[in-house]
């Protein structure tokens, strides 16, 4: 994996800058690392699982810097149902006093950088709650650090990079070829998202099966349910 | 066609048969940019690689698989000798509640993200390996009289991708695109056949597909 530095190497030689005279080298460190988190975010490349504890009394739990997007939480390693707070107030106004095993998480009102547990556990518990999520980069100290990708994929943070410094206000403005790397970028995009498979493409409908259900079918009463017939039990 | 022929077409191309703007060395790291990107978006170069078993559910292969391979079709459990079976979290959720908690002989396997590969169940021992088949980057183009590993018919891809960044770098920015349009519409023909050269063997049944 390459450092920061390396990757502010690439981008010089792509804009045709290697002695900063249109680009300094801390504007080129900024735009490498603001396309490295626009790109880990539009392609969705890095995925986690984190564990938590639970603390006696406290259902809030703070999401960490590099969380991007929920896909799963967990408690025991069981899947938990992300509920909206207004459905759980209809049901139980009191949700939020509750102690009790976590049966459901709350993913709104307490602000974007907050889960909550339901109900809030009443004892300490080691990696009891899971999360399950797609994030980020790490922000890097200095400019030696590692991007935290593998090298081919920075081509593509390279396009954006130039994207961002040919459209800045000054001598290196070149408005053309910033929409063209724009253009290369938004194709890398769909490139890499279509790499980050699921295998789902490799599921067959198999007649019979669950595997999948074509939408608009699903299981059906008989004809003659509730029907009262001569003749038959 | 040979590394050493694309070299001297890109020359060619850019009236530049002396190498004065644009070195060799310039125009192979080119050609090589471009061959990368080629296997990207049309899978020519399968690979295959082995990883060891752990105890663990996910598996990193940022850090397991070197650099070449950047997509999982197949994995095949060692120690069974059976192919497992690509699935998903939501097919799992559906099966059973508590999956994560099992432990076994792997026989199913996803990924999420770019990264991360998932097997159920997870492994109860540290032994044994499973192979892993997909799609990578194939080895950089070095010798003079090393070839491109897909057809020759579509090789002169490398060709366009090597000018248009050539001339990107001289700033014939109108030029550069009629040529980055050339390696587009050559690379789509070649994922093409690349996806349909498996049916161009089959046979048309009344009535249904071989």
């Amino acid at each position: 994996m390459s450092s920061y530095a390396a990757l502010v190497d690439l981008i010089e030689d792509r804009v045709s800058d290697p002695n900063h005279l249109l680009w300094s080298v801390e504007t080129i460190y900024m735009a490498a690392r603001k396309a490295v988190k626009r790109l880990v975010a539009d392609t969705r490349i890095l995925w986690t699982e984190e564990y938590f504890d639970d603390v006696a009394g406290t259902a809030l739990e703070t999401l960490p810097s590099y969380f991007l997007f929920l896909t799963a939480a967990t408690w025991d390693y069981t899947n938990l149902p992300i509920i909206r707070s207004v459905d759980l107030i209809r049901s139980e106004p009191d949700w939020d006093s509750k102690q009790g095993d976590v049966q459901a998480a709350v993913f709104d009102g307490d602000g974007s950088q907050y889960i909550r547990r339901v109900y809030i556990p009443s004892v300490n518990a080691a990696d009891k709650f899971g999360l399950e999520f797609y994030r980020t980069v790490a922000s890097p100290a200095a400019i030696e650090d590692e991007v935290g990708l593998l090298d081919w994929t920075l081509k593509y943070v390279v396009y954006y990079a130039c994207w961002l410094l040919l459209n800045m206000e000054g001598e290196g403005q070149d408005v053309v070829t910033a929409l063209h790397y724009k253009k290369r970028y938004e194709m890398g995009v769909e490139l890499v998202k279509g790499l980050v498979s699921t295998c789902v493409p490799y599921e067959q409908v198999v007649h019979g099966s669950v595997a999948k259900i074509a939408p608009g079918f699903g299981y059906r009463l008989p004809p003659n349910f509730g029907r009262i017939e001569r003749g038959r039990r | 066609m040979q590394f050493s022929d694309l070299v001297t077409n890109v020359s060619v191309a850019l009236k530049d048969p002396a190498f004065a703007r644009h070195t060799a060395a310039i125009i192979k790291a080119r050609i090589n940019e471009g061959y990368e990107i080629v296997s990207e978006m049309a899978p020519f170069y399968e690979t295959n690689a082995s990883i060891n078993f752990t105890t663990n559910r996910y598996y990193d292969l940022s850090s397991l698989l070197s650099e070449d391979m950047f997509r999982v079709r197949h994995v095949r459990n060692e120690v069974t000798g059976l192919w497992m079976v690509p699935t998903s979290i939501g097919e799992l959720d559906a099966g059973y509640w508590r999956w994560r908690v099992n432990s076994g002989s792997p026989d199913h396997f996803w990924m999420k993200g770019l990264f991360k590969l998932g097997v159920y169940p997870k492994s109860s021992q540290a032994t044994g390996t499973m192979t892993l088949y997909g799609v990578g980057h194939p080895p950089p183009l070095l010798l003079d009289a090393t070839e491109p590993e897909f057809p020759e018919r579509y090789q002169d891809c490398l060709e366009f991708y090597a000018t248009y960044a050539c001339l990107m770098e001289d700033g014939e920015t109108e030029k550069a695109m009629e040529y980055l349009s050339l390696f587009f519409a050559r690379v789509r023909e070649l994922s093409g056949y690349l996806s349909d050269k498996a049916n161009d063997a089959r046979h048309l049944i009344i009535g249904g597909r071989a």
